[in-house]
């Protein structure tokens, strides 16, 4: 928590002083939801996360602070670099996962932790075999299908356990970890439409 | 923080008299808002662009506009026109941008920027040449507005890299314009469409003009402006349809347009740009190329283009994905540039959005209108509560790593301004510096990327291997511009970072041109250059040995000959005095390496594969 730099006032977290209304500093460790004031849910629809993002952007971007102070341009461009990383990781719903798992006090992608699912990595090992020899774009689609549906299916699966505590920590770790695997394949994917 | 700036210095306060500057490949503009109407300002004889061409004449006189793209023919040497597909770029690129080029490119090597060579003893670069047209616009405005200007938005190509938005910002510097703001050229025009029709929705903005191509995909919603993504070939316009045409006829005539002279070329350009033109009208026109006549038909044009239309399916498709959305979800599509003019062009958009496009504010001077837009919100008079816009990276950027490895450490399409940190440590006891090498672009390989900026790290306490934290800080200001700083946390020991732009100006480079001191110490820069090359050298040397080390056993013994042989020859011409020598055969020794790089990365997936450390992927 943290008093305002310019009339001293005590503003906690707060954007701006309430007391003086001049803009602040972000606050270390101030949460991404709390920045776009937003419940913190995994379960967060992009139109909501798009409003409340709008609503700050408007507040706080360096160009509604074009004729203030330097410092106040600075803050506000210190602000909206915040907001953007929230904006940015809370939009996909992976992101979204691991900063909620963070949060909770786990240590997410560290190198003790890895895909433990033998009979996962040989799927995706044959799934990466048949990525390679796919030469058309109808060779690609089905298995960025395929792909798609795993991702979804673990989304879901960390949907239920933060929102409803449904499900063991243990599990949403290791969907986790297979989620960075299947999201790293899909760039892959991605990668490969544009070659051909 | 703040510790190095890649970019410009702060930007000062102002309000009053503001412009906006559409500084084009072919043509560029300059526009103001009056009474709460953006208007473009003409000149004297009541034209609204200025071609962006500029001739060099010997005594130092120089013309801009009409009367220089008139005589290009004539003065072909000293003629410079769509300097703007230069800008940022390096000697060894530009050569290779052109096949039939009306060029002659200095080859003197003194810094890394490519020169425009105009005489035996005089070049330019294309920042100088920027700089010209800028003050042919400056003057316009000034005279218009009467008196001195406060501030000027430029637009740039939204696919533009760092390295080229760094060459605007040094051209206008040049030409003693204040900057308010680089803005994305297709955002600027959809700013123009948005307020002009006040309705939320999403639009694709289609730019192509004379040089570059953009697609953008935008959201107008709550007063907001936020581009979703933005994609596009920063190489990819109009010039290249008549530099298509020009290549056929000049074969059909018997001539290797590789080989063709420069008067010839420039000639034989400009019959293909007129003939072009023709055809936004006419059905069939007539061409007059290497002395002979031919007819074209609307078909037969479409036909020679496709090659250079079909060339915008990648990055349309790419901007969709980005913004996840299907063309058929847009609520409009938006034409931009002379180019949209093209009825090829227009059919293709068409098709791809099933949608007619919209083209009600004259494209050619949309973007400067939305740009006197934003200029009269960031610094004019204009209401502070109207539309924000909020803007994109439009390349990854990254670090490199050993092998030759790209980590992304913000990514294309990510909102700005925009921050990221990565944390380093060091490998030697004792060790108080540390390379950086900064590149931007999505391939995996630094190779595959553009080369930004490379950096050194000094000043690190003395401790022991592995106990050093620095952690690196990039930030992305609102203008695109790369800033970095960083900072050793077990001392909170902040460290000066050195950086130099792997194609741009340095600040001392573009104090010298302003105050037009032309003498320079060849020597100096010649020395510094050896010791930039041997510094380089190094690097790859020592992390290509190390990397032989762990892994030779991917290598055949053919191609490990081959390899031993790249880096003899290197450490060879190392020990000369020729830093052409030694980047030429830097660069050689990096391409022999990238196939053992790309092996290398995979051993490390199967390696993962086989149960560790996921992570490393």
């Amino acid at each position: 928590m943290a008093d305002c730099w310019t009339c001293g006032a005590e503003r906690g977290r707060a954007t701006f002083c309430p007391s003086c209304g001049l803009i602040q500093p972000v606050v270390k460790n101030t949460s991404f939801f709390d920045s776009l004031e937003l419940e913190p849910v995994m379960r967060l629809s992009r139109s909501k996360l798009e409003k409340a993002y709008r609503t700050q952007a408007q507040k706080v971007h360096p160009d509604r602070f074009g004729r203030e102070s330097r410092m106040e341009r600075r803050l506000a461009l210190e602000q909206t670099t915040h907001i953007n990383d929230a904006y940015q990781t809370l939009k996909k719903p992976r992101r979204r996962a691991e900063y909620l798992m963070k949060r909770a006090g786990h240590e997410v992608g560290t190198e003790e932790q890895r895909v433990k699912d033998m009979d996962f990595l040989m799927e995706m090992m044959t799934l990466r075999e048949t990525l390679e020899e796919a030469t058309t774009h109808e060779q690609i689609e089905p298995i960025e299908e395929q792909i798609q549906t795993r991702f979804d299916n673990h989304i879901e699966r960390l949907e239920r356990f933060f929102d409803d505590k449904d499900g063991s920590e243990e599990e949403a770790l290791a969907s986790l970890e297979q989620l960075r695997f299947l999201e790293r394949f899909l760039d892959e994917v991605e990668h490969k439409f544009d070659t051909y | 923080m703040g510790l190095l700036q890649i970019g410009g210095g702060p930007k000062e306060k102002c309000a009053g008299r503001v412009i906006g500057i559409d500084l084009g490949t072919t043509y560029s503009l300059v526009a103001t808002v009056k009474d709460g109407n953006p208007l473009v300002i003409h000149d004297d004889e009541g034209r609204a662009s200025l071609p962006s061409v500029v001739y060099f004449g010997p005594d130092n006189q120089i013309e801009v506009g009409e009367q220089a793209r008139s005589q290009a023919a004539n003065r072909s040497g000293r003629t410079i026109a769509s300097a703007k597909r230069f800008m940022g770029r390096g000697q060894q690129e530009s050569q290779s941008i052109d096949e039939l080029s009306p060029y002659q490119f200095a080859t003197d090597n003194e810094g890394p920027v490519v020169k425009f060579q105009i005489a035996t003893d005089q070049a330019v670069t294309p920042m100088e040449v920027g700089a010209e047209v800028l003050k042919a616009l400056k003057l316009r405005a000034e005279k218009e507005l009467d008196g001195e200007l406060d501030g000027a938005v430029i637009t740039v190509p939204a696919y533009f890299d760092d390295a080229q938005r760094q060459a605007t910002r040094d051209a206008a510097r040049l030409a003693g314009l204040n900057v308010l703001r680089l803005l994305n050229e297709p955002t600027s025009a959809a700013l123009a469409y948005g307020l002009d029709k006040k309705k939320d929705g999403i639009f694709a903005v289609f730019d192509m003009g004379g040089g570059t191509f953009d697609i953008s995909i935008l959201k107008l919603e709550d007063g907001v402006f936020q581009v979703l993504s933005t994609g596009g070939d920063s190489r990819l316009g109009g010039d290249d349809f008549d530099r298509a045409i020009a290549e056929h006829f000049l074969s059909e005539s018997g001539q290797d347009p590789r080989t063709t002279d420069s008067a010839t070329a420039a000639l034989s350009l400009h019959e293909s740009r007129l003939a072009k033109e023709r055809l936004t009208t006419e059905t069939t026109t007539t061409i007059k190329i290497g002395g002979q006549e031919f007819s074209l038909s609307q078909e037969q044009f479409a036909e020679i283009i496709q090659p250079v239309i079909d060339r915008v399916r990648g990055p349309v498709r790419r901007a969709l994905k980005d913004a996840e959305l299907k063309a058929k979800e847009l609520d409009g599509v938006v034409l931009v540039g002379g180019s949209t003019r093209v009825l090829a062009v227009r059919q293709y958009v068409q098709e791809v959005f099933g949608q007619e496009p919209l083209a009600d504010i004259d494209p050619d001077k949309v973007v400067a209108l939305g740009a006197a837009v934003q200029a009269d919100m960031l610094g004019g008079s204009g209401p502070r509560d109207d539309v924000l816009l909020l803007d994109v990276l439009p390349l990854s950027l990254g670090i490199e790593t050993m092998g030759g490895v790209v980590e992304k450490l913000l990514h294309r399409n990510q909102t700005i301004p925009a921050s990221a940190g990565q944390e380093f440590t060091t490998y030697a006891d004792n060790q108080t510096g540390m390379d950086f090498h900064i590149v931007q672009g999505e391939r995996e390989t630094v190779a595959a990327c553009r080369s930004l900026a490379r950096f050194k790290l000094s000043g690190i306490p003395p401790m022991g291997a592995g106990m050093a934290r620095v952690k690196v800080l990039f930030n992305v200001d609102a203008d695109g511009i790369l800033h970095v700083s960083a900072e050793e946390e077990t001392t909170n020991t902040r460290s000066a970072i050195e950086v130099k732009p792997s194609y741009g100006l340095d600040d001392d480079t573009i104090e010298r041109m302003i105050l037009e001191s032309i003498e320079n110490a060849r020597t100096d820069v010649s020395e510094r250059m050896l010791i930039e090359k041997r510094v380089d050298a190094d690097r790859i040397l020592l992390a290509l040995k190390a990397a032989l080390k762990q892994d030779e056993d991917l290598l055949t013994p053919d191609e490990l000959i081959e390899l031993e042989g790249g880096i003899a020859a290197l450490e060879e011409a190392k020990r000369n005095t020729n830093h052409r020598l030694i980047e030429q055969r830097t660069e050689q020794l990096d391409k022999l390496s990238v196939e053992f790089a790309a092996r290398r990365m995979d051993r490390s997936i199967n390696d993962a594969l086989s149960g560790k450390q996921v992570k490393q992927l």
